[in-house]
């Protein structure tokens, strides 16, 4: 076990890597809460895939990464969830397009509710019938999302975005993919994610540093556990065009509803990964945040229900600069004002300095709770592969001319456009 | 968890110290004896609060301001609580000792400014934003039909008259607002602030006394701190037969809200036997319905309860089939009268007594929770934190079933999705 700590942030992690692979992440801090969170470094995003050795790749149906994260809580003669509750603990799951993760936060019975989390995720048990019965309720699930007007365009905007990579299919799969998921399916997915090498665990709250580590080493080396088999994806050749430029959407609706994805090909100019993620989201902030001009003109403009929201995401060797909004009845303007103040690069540096401020003080909250830090440290690896301790120094040393050189690259010229509408006469 | 109140004459301030946190939280609240005008002023008033300044010329230059003090976290709000509408500014800052001092007065300051000291002119607010905000709310009010959940939740409460009036319809108070003037408005401020109750909450790592200097100095109100407001409503009445109310929607999903109403809750009942009753019905995933309905008949996602004790309002909520409907109510019906009958056991309420004893240890983790506790026991009348455990351990089962039958179905709604 060693321990690393987090510059200026009062912030110590005790690390360990167990003979099987599994990374362990834990740090105490004042609450009396303790989160524990063990990851799957898999998400929706992955389709094909195939282990060291194996001839062929393996093709699995959409949504399959959700689909396991609900059945992983089946068991053939206990129940996780009932064991959590019993311990008044709180329990649940995520799937995103990157990750699957399994978590709970408790105040009592700490290493009851830890060896639950650790043998939920060991244990599979799926069988034609508990599959069969989840498909109604996944199913449900999505019918959520497909009322949904900002998943309508977002999920439209992703498939309209990629022509290869599996990240254009929704987390969830469609009604059709759900419904065609089998448990042989979950079984060679779950044997090939949920290696403990391919895991990832973090614990954060009042908790024993030692005793816990010898706790987590004890259930593993009780375990028949295989060797680590490394895990190959199938690489997709991602062009950098859009599949399609502008997609309406019709629906009764009283407004519309935009979404927009720009895809950038990533280039080399910052070569540290973490500094150009700060980078791009500062140009989001510089030019979308509430210090730009734009919070006055969308907040006086009565066309726009609401602010535009950017968000980034990263994926295979893109970015993508996502943005939604709400307007009254003119998509047209509103894409435009998007686009041209995206295409502003008449960067003022006080501006640069007061959002490095900004992201001063949000990593000195993001120590606030042991959620939080959990999602920290898990995001941290899966992204950089390592904690990056120093991130203080490094938003420190943001330099106003290093980020304009970097934006100046990007190349803002294939986007994707979803406007969801009525039907004129609706 | 101790609190500190201090009387500053016409308002009183709350300090909680901890030193388990980075951050200071303030929760600045103006209480009204509810009345059904409210709902014409409050969305308004909140809008215009926050997005003027009487300091600052644009949004632009009030977001540099907030960042220039390391980026406070704000939000003004309209909340009903029980007979009781609040406008409630939350905010939460990072404390001096993290970065520079006096940011505490600063960011105390700024925050309280946006409710005391707005942007007026000629006894109105900014003409120009008046005019934008109330056109955009206009729109949030037609667009509410765009999301299922919500327009199922506004249509519901719309029928069951829990204040002893119809509230507004949509279309209704769309027309109120397309009325309202900038002088009526600023008249509603007025009131607020010269006839309101004001109670400031602040926790954090600091000295009281310096944070009692600070509020006394920045804060001036005049309203009426004399007030015994009144917050709990008793129900008397429900539909014996209940009303089932059906409307299509363009969607997928069918949202179905089945609206009940407790009658005669004992104040024992009121604040501890009807939220376990809440919970082994629809509270986890072990909880009846979530059981029945979903795990056994998968005939849902999400199906869950949630309760109103002050005004005596419990509801479940399902995204269903429309086509499965009557299934679905059966079902719920069943596991209602199961609660009745006592089919439950007694391991669930176990379970559910120790998720309360959870939600109790875990208030002092989040400065937020630890605000809202102090709110609920200085104004909602709710136990101490040490009383409420040892009332909780005293919920029987038989005070569940007694409860259970005080629980009355008024008025089922479902939103059919006829989308395919």
């Amino acid at each position: 076990m060693k321990k690393e700590t987090y510059e200026k942030l009062d912030l110590d992690v005790y690390t360990e890597t167990l003979d099987n692979g599994l990374r362990i992440f834990l740090t105490k801090v004042p609450r009396n809460e303790i989160h524990a969170r063990i990851t799957s470094l898999y998400g929706g995003s992955i389709l094909e895939f195939k282990l060291k050795g194996e001839k062929e790749f393996t093709k699995v149906p959409a949504g399959i990464a959700h689909f396991l994260e609900h059945k992983m809580f089946e068991k053939k003669d206990y129940d996780p969830l009932q064991i959590y509750e019993n311990n008044g603990a709180f329990a649940n799951a995520f799937t995103t397009e990157n990750i699957t993760s399994y978590y709970f936060t408790g105040v009592d019975k700490f290493y009851d509710n830890l060896n639950n989390l650790l043998r939920c995720v060991s244990e599979p048990y799926f069988t034609d019938e508990n599959v069969e019965k989840e498909k109604g309720i996944i199913s449900q699930e999505k019918k959520e999302d497909l009322d949904n007007v900002y998943y309508i365009v977002k999920d439209k905007a992703y498939e309209n975005t990629f022509h290869n990579l599996d990240v254009k299919y929704t987390v969830l799969g469609s009604l059709d993919d759900i419904n065609s998921i089998k448990k042989e399916d979950l079984y060679k997915v779950y044997n090939t994610f949920y290696q403990p090498s391919n895991m990832v665990l973090t614990i954060s709250g009042d908790i024993d540093i030692n005793k816990t580590m010898e706790f987590i080493r004890d259930f593993y080396n009780k375990k028949d556990l295989k060797e680590k088999i490394e895990i190959i994806i199938k690489k997709q050749n991602e062009p950098d065009e859009v599949v399609k430029e502008k997609e309406i959407i019709y629906k009764n609706n009283k407004t519309k509803e935009i979404f927009i994805n720009y895809k950038i090909r990533k280039n080399d100019v910052i070569k540290d990964k973490y500094t150009s993620r700060v980078y791009l989201n500062m140009y989001l902030a510089m030019n979308f945040s509430g210090l730009s001009e734009l919070s006055d003109i969308t907040t006086k403009d009565k066309n726009f229900l609401s602010g535009i929201s950017g968000h980034m995401f990263e994926i295979d060797d893109f970015y993508i600069l996502s943005f939604n909004a709400t307007v009254k009845d003119d998509a047209q303007s509103a894409i435009e004002l998007i686009d041209k103040t995206l295409k502003s690069k008449d960067f003022e540096e006080s501006r640069f300095n007061l959002i490095k401020k900004v992201n001063l003080s949000s990593i000195i909250l993001s120590t606030e709770n042991p959620s939080e830090i959990c999602s920290m440290l898990t995001n941290q690896i899966k992204i950089y592969g390592r904690l990056i301790t120093d991130m203080h120094s490094k938003l420190l040393n943001l330099n106003f001319k290093d980020f304009k050189t970097f934006i100046s690259e990007l190349n803002l010229k294939n986007r994707s456009i979803v406007i969801l509408e009525s039907k004129k006469g609706d | 968890m101790k609190y500190t109140k201090y009387d500053l004459g016409s308002y009183n301030l709350y300090t909680v110290v901890t030193d388990r946190f980075k951050t200071i939280s303030l929760s600045i609240n103006i209480r009204l004896q509810n009345e059904k005008e409210h709902d014409k002023y409050m969305p308004m008033l909140w809008r215009m609060l926050i997005n003027t300044s009487s300091h600052y010329n644009s949004l632009k230059e009030i977001n540099e301001a907030a960042v220039s003090i390391y980026d406070p976290y704000y939000s003004i709000r309209f909340v009903g609580s029980g007979l009781q509408d609040t406008l409630c500014l939350s905010a939460s800052f990072i404390n001096e000792k993290y970065t520079e001092r006096g940011m505490n007065e600063k960011s105390i300051k700024f925050l309280s400014d946006f409710i005391f000291k707005p942007k007026i002119n000629n006894e109105m607010f900014d003409e120009e934003m008046f005019e934008i905000q109330k056109a955009k709310l206009i729109d949030y009010y037609i667009s509410v039909k765009d999301y299922p959940r919500e327009y199922a939740e506004s249509r519901i409460h719309e029928e069951m008259n829990f204040f002893g009036y119809k509230e507004y319809s949509l279309d209704e108070i769309i027309e109120i607002t397309k009325k309202l003037t900038n002088k009526e408005l600023y008249n509603f401020y007025k009131k607020l602030i010269n006839e309101g109750k004001l109670d400031i909450f602040i926790c954090g790592n600091f000295d009281p006394e310096e944070i009692r200097k600070i509020v006394k100095k920045n804060i001036e109100f005049n309203g009426n701190n004399e007030q015994k407001p009144k917050h709990i409503i008793e129900q008397n009445t429900y539909n014996k037969k209940p009303r089932v109310i059906i409307e299509t929607s363009d969607n997928v999903q069918s949202i179905l809200i089945i609206g009940s109403k407790a009658i005669n809750m004992t104040s024992f009942e009121r604040k501890y036997v009807s939220l376990l009753y809440s919970w082994i019905l629809g509270g986890s995933t072990n909880s009846l319905l979530n059981q029945r309905v979903r795990e056994k008949n998968s005939l849902c996602y999400y199906i869950y309860t949630n309760r109103k004790n002050l005004i005596g309002d419990f509801k479940i909520y399902a995204g269903i089939n429309g086509e499965d409907f009557d299934k679905v109510y059966s079902l719920i019906k069943d596991e209602l009268n199961n609660v009745k009958k006592g089919n439950f056991t007694d391991s669930l309420l176990d379970s559910v007594k120790h998720t309360y004893y959870h939600t109790l240890k875990s208030i002092e983790d989040y400065q937020n929770d630890m605000i809202n506790s102090t709110i609920s026991e200085v104004l909602v009348d709710t136990d101490d934190i040490k009383t409420r455990r040892k009332m909780m351990e005293k919920v029987t089962k038989e005070d569940i079933m007694n409860f259970a039958k005080k629980v009355h179905i008024d008025t089922v709604y479902l939103l059919k999705g006829d989308r395919k």
